[in-house]
């Protein structure tokens, strides 16, 4: 006999009704849920840009995506072919957002979300950006005080039940091994629990135990970041013991797609259904996630990722997509999946990030067994080119006014002036790769973890992807305005829009040397092109170009520099960690800041993923308008030119 | 079953501290609907053992793993049942409030049992658990008209390695009985909360 429940009807009459009644019903078939997945959203109210289902759509071809009335558009046609539904995040929902939310205490992430339809989330490591007590505000609802007084920008309610109101998640913040210390239990919920024809499914939600390496750590004082796979298969006998035996995780760890080094005929294409290199690393040792499934109990049926900002999909409905070109494009099927400790394979998804891709699964439940017994995930890109889902958003603008309210009340903030500039500076590289945008992201990194107390750190590197168009110009909306120019905040955000947060760790000088021959095409595990990093002031190099992989760096030299003040100021004689390809003093070491993305390996860095003693420091962006304070309000302006800061700093030979 | 009269007044301290706490209220239809309940002394809010909303449901259920209780009407005369489902071996505290004060209850004794028994009884279905009285505790109850109010908690709990596991799961129903007019006076003169069925022994 089947248990069925027959919560809707009841819910109906009460308001505020939880357990829910059981009847009996004599079928046994197996049936459906669809389960909506997806990650990293980091509160992107608005399009984060455009984006193709691989790498072979044309630059021109790609869709704008995401968006939260497109989310919420696709999320609810989703769950329009199947009543027994799910909507469930694997973290990052908050923190590291645009301005449209960051300013208002992220509260229109969690109002979005919620219109979203989001049931329960694992917190990421964002989540603790600000704290967890901040954390369980945006759970719980209420205005955002400081020391006592109200914040202007909090309870806007433009989502929330009332203007002057934050109704706080409607959704459940999970965090199975992120424990209290004054208590010994868990911040927020272990797990929850959704039912389906009186089957018990189990949402266990974590982020990466590695947490408090990379976020603030007043975020995270007097909390113990626990191992996962050890969390979630501790947690395996209390479920089973309630009746459960279908149990998803939610985790905010991941991994990339990866050509591994040594394979042959591997995919390069990036699908979003894609698992290249079955999430290792480019060496062929597991990824993170990789390695936390390899540890699960075998009770665990399906795996929601994140943290990477990668989309793929390891399943049984994996396909590899091999071409140059669209139309010389061929799509193989390759079932996939991580191994766990029983040896079977288990789905790991993840969908990019920023609402980019939705993550739709499909798992069949066996009633007889109340297990799932076979799970076909999909990335479907949540693009905005969709005729029906217009016409779905024209029909319930709700989200859409939502975002646009919060747009219009953004927008003072959007225009203060954060510093001025007697100069424009691109994002475009020289023939070395050096960019003037570059330099300036470079030394606020710098001189945001320059204090001892903040990271103390000497040298900054900050990956060139992440130097976004136009870069600190006068922005093309205002042709008519000249230099000097008076940046205003929505300048600055639109170089550095990610909301990465500082990483400062120790490496070697051999670690400093390797990570630079890191930056070549198709060298240690670098993609296809040169990914030249931009550096802070205190540094400067020379690559040769008829070089090989591991030959091309030449001289590397260190000039200690406080770039706290204005101007910088040379505190000791000059080094040389590299002289003619040679490093010098192979275990000296030194404090080295880069953002929480090449920390982790971004940007086929790796190398930085073997740094010491690593400490989370601020968000990029409140970085950048620090150091740029220094250069307003009567301040002498910035002037890229200066001789002080040291260009060139990188040379090609 | 067992009515432990004896241990009634520390146990109502201990019941209604658990009913102060009570976040989730859930009315219960009167037609034998089994309602679910949890124990998960790791993810109640208290730490506690005590029967917890774990159920979220974006339509109604908070899933909140504050303490939960359920109440009803009974009309004329009612029978409640309560059963343990999954693996056996949890027993149950059970207290009753109505006008006339909260009474406790014990669900019926069973053999303790430990997750890694090599004969573990296992039973998904309230019925099924019910009719296995010798494996799955249980306890049957006749109350008179009145409001109700029923709150409980873990007495004794399937082991993990000799260890309390502390998480189980179970279910409650009420079953409306038609009775004649004389009779249902007479409980409802004597305000009564309620007469307790005799079941048989086991072991």
């Amino acid at each position: 006999m089947q248990v069925r429940l027959i919560c809707a009807s009841l819910a109906l009459a009460f308001s505020s009704f939880a357990g829910c009644a059981v009847a009996q019903t004599a079928t046994k078939a197996p049936f459906t849920v669809k389960i909506i997945g997806f990650n990293d959203y980091h509160g992107t109210l608005e399009t984060p840009g455009t984006f193709g289902a691989n790498t072979l759509v044309p630059t021109a071809s790609r869709p704008a995506v995401g968006g939260a009335e497109f989310m919420a558009a696709y999320v609810a046609r989703m769950k329009g072919t199947n009543p027994l539904n799910v909507v469930v995040g694997a973290g990052d929902f908050i923190g590291a957002s645009p301005l449209i939310s960051a300013l208002f205490f992220d509260e229109p992430s969690v109002e979005t979300l919620n219109k979203i339809g989001v049931e329960f989330n694992a917190v990421g490591n964002h989540e603790f950006d600000k704290g967890k007590d901040e954390l369980k505000r945006l759970q719980n609802g209420g205005c955002k005080t400081t020391n006592g007084v109200p914040e202007v920008n909090s309870c806007k309610g433009f989502g929330s039940a009332a203007q002057g109101s934050f109704d706080g998640a409607k959704f459940k913040w999970l965090s199975a091994n992120v424990v209290e210390n004054a208590t010994g239990k868990t911040l927020l919920p272990a797990y929850g629990i959704k039912t389906f024809n009186g089957v018990k499914v189990a949402f266990i939600g974590m982020t990466l135990k590695g947490t408090p390496g990379i976020v603030t750590p007043t975020g995270v004082a007097g909390l113990t970041f626990q191992d996962e796979a050890d969390t979630v298969n501790a947690l395996v006998p209390r479920l089973r013991a309630q009746g459960v035996e279908s149990i998803v995780v939610l985790v905010h760890q991941g991994g990339f797609q990866n050509v591994v080094t040594g394979s042959t005929n591997q995919p390069i294409t990036s699908d979003v259904n894609g698992c290249t290199g079955d999430l290792k690393n480019v060496d062929g040792t597991d990824s993170d996630i990789r390695a936390i499934v390899k540890r699960l109990d075998n009770a665990v049926d399906l795996v929601i990722s994140g943290h990477t900002h990668s989309a793929y999909n390891c399943s049984a409905t994996t396909i590899d997509v091999r071409g140059t070109t669209l139309a010389n494009a061929v799509t193989t099927a390759r079932p996939t999946g991580m191994p766990n400790k029983a040896g079977r394979l288990v789905p790991v998804t993840s969908s990019s990030a920023f609402g980019r891709v939705l993550t739709e699964v499909d798992v069949t439940i066996d009633p007889t067994t109340r297990d799932i017994t076979a799970v076909s995930p999909r990335n479907v890109l949540v693009a905005q080119n969709d005729t029906a889902i217009n016409s779905a958003i024209a029909n319930d603008p709700s989200v859409k006014n939502v975002v646009a309210a919060y747009k219009a009340a953004v927008s003072p903030l959007a225009n203060a002036v954060v510093g001025t500039i007697t100069a424009g500076m691109t994002n475009s590289a020289n023939t070395a790769g050096e960019m003037e945008a570059g330099d300036l992201i470079a030394d606020a990194q710098l001189s945001a973890t320059q204090p001892a107390s903040l990271g103390g750190a000497q040298i900054a590197f900050m990956n060139a992807g992440g130097v976004r168009s136009p870069g600190f110009v006068v922005p093309t909306t205002t042709p008519a305005t000249t230099y000097p120019y008076n940046l205003t905040y929505a300048d600055a955000f639109t170089v550095q829009p990610f909301g990465n947060s500082l990483v400062t760790m120790t490496l070697t000088a051999q670690q400093i040397k390797d990570v630079l021959e890191q930056q070549f095409a198709n060298c240690n595990g670098q993609g296809t092109a040169n990914r030249i990093m931009q550096i802070a002031s205190s540094l400067k190099y020379s690559w040769n170009s008829a070089g090989t992989c591991g030959t091309r760096i030449v001289d590397v030299t260190f000039t200690p520099t406080d770039v706290t003040v204005v101007p910088p100021v040379v505190t000791a004689p000059t080094e040389y960690i590299v002289s003619g390809g040679v490093v010098q003093n192979p275990s000296k070491t030194y404090r080295v800041t880069v953002n929480n993305f090449m920390a982790t390996g971004g940007d086929g860095f790796g190398v930085f993923v073997g740094g010491t003693s690593v400490q989370g420091g601020a968000q990029d962006i409140d970085a950048l308008i620090s150091y740029l304070s220094l250069y307003k309000n009567g301040n002498v302006a910035y002037n890229p030119t200066a001789v002080e800061l040291a260009k060139p700093r990188i040379t090609r030979q | 079953m067992s009515i432990l009269r004896s241990s009634f007044v520390a146990a109502s301290f201990a019941l209604s501290a658990i009913a102060a706490q009570a976040a989730t209220i859930v009315p219960m239809t009167q037609d034998g609907s089994w309602y679910a309940f949890t124990v998960d002394a790791l993810s109640a809010k208290s730490g506690g053992v005590e029967w917890i909303d774990s159920n979220y449901d974006l339509s109604g259920g908070a899933g909140d793993f504050q303490a939960l209780s359920f109440t009803f009407t009974v009309a004329d005369k009612a029978i409640l049942k309560l059963v343990d489902i999954y693996a056996a071996g949890d027993t149950y505290n059970l207290a009753i409030t109505s006008a006339s004060g909260t009474t406790a209850y014990t669900s019926s004794s069973v053999a303790a049992r430990d997750l890694g028994d090599a004969v573990l009884p296992f039973n998904d279905s309230f019925d099924g658990a019910f009719a296995d009285s010798a494996n799955f505790s249980q306890l049957t109850l006749t109350l008179g008209a009145g409001t109700y109010t029923v709150t409980g908690s873990l007495l004794q709990s399937v082991t993990d390695g000799g260890f309390a596991l502390n998480s189980t799961s179970g279910g409650l129903s009420v079953t409306a009985v038609p009775e004649p007019t004389s009779l249902a006076l007479v409980l409802a003169a004597a305000g009564v909360v309620g007469v307790v069925s005799r079941r048989r022994a086991r072991g």
